[in-house]
């Protein structure tokens, strides 16, 4: 039978797998095959994995012998190119690990193969997740599905273009302050940042290590739960992952209270976000939500704090690109002179204004001011969410405060960029799971993105009131 | 919050972080840290700091003894390197000899 990416789900194809509808080697060769044709335009790929076919091969040799498969078995997925694929190139879209190998799987790597899921290709990003519009790559911008003029957001932006553009059935991206909500909201796809300590991130370039989440993208509520459960656990090798039994429990009733942040929200929101935005609040009302506004007396400055708090983290995690032990090298005489030209050459602008940034607001005389105070408030604004959730099940909020913006438009100014981040940020800074999902689009048919915040671990509610807002 | 950022800022900072700028990037660099850096400054008109000290993480140290089989991902690793000798990943010397006396 003919595959049409366009229609299917994971559940869906997973389901026509099941029934030897098609096999999973003609689902894989129908993805590469499409993703061919359309990722010169797109960009949404740095690599597509050809021999992607031998791994769906053995899956259909499995079904053939009776083994009972998980259900992403033979489903076609994309992962952002800064998570760890062993024997793959993982370059973090930037020159300096142009031609580096992966030496070994990412937890979440494991995991997936374990779940029989097929690895279709590494997707595009800002470099070193830097980003919001993926214009900070060093192989080209990825386009946005729905506009070729416009960008797909950042710095996850491949992952979520090639879900959307139906390249990928389902992707992996990472998000440190918006970076899977945000281009999920540009390319009208489901995107989910797990709470901080719900997914490992062995084997996960580290950008903000206090803030860094792996997450999936999907074209549903419910595959991106499907992935997000594949995904989860406690891992020896990342010590910042919770075991869940260690956290006490927020509520056992289903959601019925959802928070608006009135006061936070009532500036700078393109009109047709906000009106996207009530019609969205009416129908969860009708649904028998009751839609109370709340106060974070902190949280406008969770953007300040996240871009004090993430350079800092930055000017650390990315000292280890050295010429020395892998990635680029560049002879400049004696060992200081390696050093410096390296990192002047392989790093690209945007990954050397954050670590100089970071440097500074670390420097002896300026660390209390900056580091220590942004530390100080960080507390406060999780003081805030804890508060607000003792009151409310879920909080939303749009995900970004404008739609898909056009390539270029805001690549001269990095606070413009940054300010981008504004309704994403302070789930990261809070340390709290957030998903958006999509809410209509514009009147010229860009994608709009809702976003739930949930109390920590508390991931179910974020699904169930999606799958309210969006249906499965 | 504090003083404006300075050109010698700049150069100092790339010094320290171990970066290479061009005159090009180090003007662009300065412009851009005095906009950010003016930005985050509203932090410094908070002054209250009743917050949350909740953690459910806790320090995971690994067993003493050996991870794994001594040499089993050294070729792996070296195949990285931009330089290795033998079973090393090659440095440049750092100190050198003194013939003056």
């Amino acid at each position: 039978m003919t595959i049409d990416p366009s229609t299917l789900t994971a559940r869906t194809a997973s389901e026509q797998l099941s029934r030897g509808d098609f096999s999973a080697r003609e689902l894989v060769e129908a993805y590469l095959t499409r993703a061919h044709e359309r990722n010169g335009t797109l960009n949404a790929y740095l690599e597509i994995f050809d021999d992607a076919v031998i791994a769906a091969e053995e899956i259909d040799k499995r079904r053939e012998s009776g083994e009972k498969l998980s259900p992403l078995a033979g489903i076609p997925i994309a992962v952002k190119d800064n998570i760890l694929i062993k024997g793959k190139i993982a370059s973090s879209a930037s020159k300096m690990l142009e031609h580096y190998h992966a030496t070994y799987d990412a937890s979440v790597i494991e995991k997936l193969k374990q779940a029989g899921a097929i690895i279709v290709g590494r997707t595009n990003m800002d470099e070193f997740a830097m980003g919001g519009s993926t214009e900070n790559s060093a192989y080209g911008p990825t386009k946005n599905p729905h506009d070729h003029a416009r960008v797909a957001g950042g710095s996850s932006g491949g992952s979520a273009a090639a879900v959307a553009d139906n390249i990928a059935l389902l992707a992996l991206g990472s998000d440190t302050g918006g970076s899977i909500r945000q281009p999920a909201a540009f390319c009208g796809v489901v995107g989910m940042k797990p709470s901080y300590g719900r997914v490992s991130r062995y084997g996960l370039m580290a950008m903000a290590s206090s803030l860094d989440q792996i997450g999936p993208f999907a074209k549903t509520v419910e595959d991106a739960e499907l992935l997000y459960r594949t995904i989860i656990g406690s891992d020896g090798r990342d010590s910042t992952t919770v075991d869940p039994v260690r956290v006490p429990a927020h509520s056992r009733h289903s959601p019925q209270t959802i928070g608006v942040p009135r006061t936070f929200i009532e500036k700078g929101v393109h009109p047709e976000i906000a009106q996207s935005f009530e019609r969205t609040l009416e129908e969860l009302t009708n649904r028998g939500y009751s839609v109370v506004p709340i106060d974070l007396p902190n949280v406008q400055h969770a953007l300040a704090v996240y871009y004090v708090l993430m350079p800092a983290e930055v000017s650390t995690n990315l000292a280890r690109f050295d010429g020395v032990r892998y990635g680029l090298h560049v002879d400049g005489g004696d060992l200081l002179t390696d050093y410096v030209q390296t990192r002047g050459r392989g790093f690209g602008r945007e990954v050397k204004r954050r670590i100089i940034l970071g440097t500074y607001v670390l420097s002896s005389g300026y660390y209390d001011a900056y580091y220590g105070k942004a530390c100080a408030i960080r507390r406060v604004i999780r003081k805030d969410f804890e508060d607000a959730f003792a009151k409310v099940d879920a909080i939303v909020l749009p995900t970004t405060p404008s739609p898909a913006f056009s390539l270029g438009e805001k690549t001269s100014d990095p606070l413009t960029m940054y300010l981008e981040d504004v309704f994403t940020v302070p789930a990261n800074i809070a340390e709290l799971p957030a998903l958006s999902v999509p809410m209509g689009t514009t009147k010229t048919g860009l994608p709009l993105g809702f976003q739930v915040i949930a109390p920590y671990f508390a991931e179910d509610t974020l699904f169930t009131v999606a799958k309210d807002v969006y249906g499965n | 919050m504090q003083k404006s950022i300075s050109h010698e800022d700049v150069v100092r900072l790339a010094e320290l972080a171990r970066i290479e700028l061009s005159p090009d990037e180090a003007g662009a660099l300065e412009d851009d840290l005095r906009s950010i850096l003016a930005y985050v400054s509203e932090l410094s008109t908070l002054t209250q700091f009743e917050g949350s000290d909740r953690t459910y993480t806790n320090n995971t140290l690994r067993a003493d003894g050996d991870p794994h089989t001594k040499g089993e991902y050294t070729g792996a690793l070296l195949a990285e390197a931009p330089k290795s000798d033998r079973d090393y990943v090659a440095v440049k010397q750092i100190i050198t000899k003194r013939h003056d006396h």
